[in-house]
């Protein structure tokens, strides 16, 4: 048996030392534009993210005001013709009003009692 | 393998941003070679190897801006370098199988790819490194091929020097009693 230590180190293929320089330097190289398209890579990114977010904000604002002004015609539309009738009422004219609901609800109870 | 003043030299202009590129460069100029033939240990094909190599050396240039410095440069390198190699056959076992299964096909690979005047030694010595599992063919293959201290293996495998050792004792038990029968 062959010992253990006597065994070269070597191993048994057949690999030339100027084909792993090659083989090296070209990975080497490959590494190099590979990073630096990384880094060049992100620099889109970062604008389409700063642009998105700027948009977003613009719109947000855009939407905000525009929003405010539509929902307050959306409300006066939403005014019912009785609100309005009570809208153009005078503070005497309502306290009137009041009155006769009382006034009913005095009949009706008047009403309740006679049985 | 020493940390000699090139390797400080290589990890400070790894570390200068203005520097990264030439130090990346010298890197692979000194450890490249290394790479390439501790990655064939485990993957035993050449183009794995060279697609693993390829895989390494963009890992190591992107992972620059994260190497901090600490510990030595080849722990690091052959820490990205091992897992890689690693992944490639955890891929070709597929889910359901372990490294180790891979052992007859990669034998056979060896056979295929082994050159004419090759020393049969040399070839019954990389099967017996072959049948090891996977932990103790890496450790064996860092220990006696590139020499690297059981303090270097530790920073690139994560393990203890205690269970390193035990791991190579093993190895180094097995290949001798794989060599006794086979030769």
């Amino acid at each position: 048996m062959e010992k253990f230590e006597n065994i070269s180190k070597q191993m048994p293929y057949e690999v030339s030392e100027e084909y792993l320089n090659n083989l090296v330097s070209r990975v080497t190289e490959k590494a190099v534009e590979s990073g630096k398209e990384k880094n060049r890579g992100y620099a889109p990114y970062y604008w389409a993210v700063s642009l998105a977010a700027a948009a977003a904000i613009l719109l947000f604002v855009f939407i905000g005001n525009w929003g405010g002004s539509d929902s307050r015609e959306l409300m006066a539309q939403a005014e019912s013709p009785i609100d309005k009738y009570l809208n153009g009422l005078s503070e005497e004219e309502l306290m009137q009003l009041s009155y006769y609901e009382v006034d009913d609800e005095l009949i009706e109870s008047e009403e309740e009692t006679e049985y | 393998m020493a940390e000699t003043i090139q390797d400080s030299e290589i990890k400070e202009m790894l570390l200068n941003p203005q520097k990264t590129e030439q130090g990346f460069r010298l890197l692979m100029q000194r450890y490249g070679k290394a790479l390439y033939w501790h990655i064939r240990r485990i993957v035993v094909d050449h183009e794995d190897a060279e697609d693993v190599l390829q895989e390494t050396s963009i890992k190591i240039f992107r992972s620059v801006a994260n190497y901090r410095g600490e510990g030595k440069i080849t722990s690091w390198i052959y820490r990205i370098a091992s897992n890689e190699a690693l992944q490639l056959l955890r891929k070709k076992a597929g889910f359901f199988h372990s490294i180790e299964s891979l052992s007859p096909s990669l034998k056979a690979t060896l056979e295929a790819q082994t050159s004419f005047d090759a020393n049969r030694a040399e070839v019954v010595f990389q099967k017996a490194v072959l049948s090891l599992p996977a932990q103790q063919q890496l450790v064996f293959n860092m220990r006696y091929y590139d020499e690297l201290s059981y303090e270097e293996i530790a920073q690139a495998t994560g393990k203890s020097v205690g269970t390193l050792k035990v791991n190579y004792h093993y190895a180094y038990e097995k290949v001798k009693s794989y060599l006794q029968e086979n030769l």
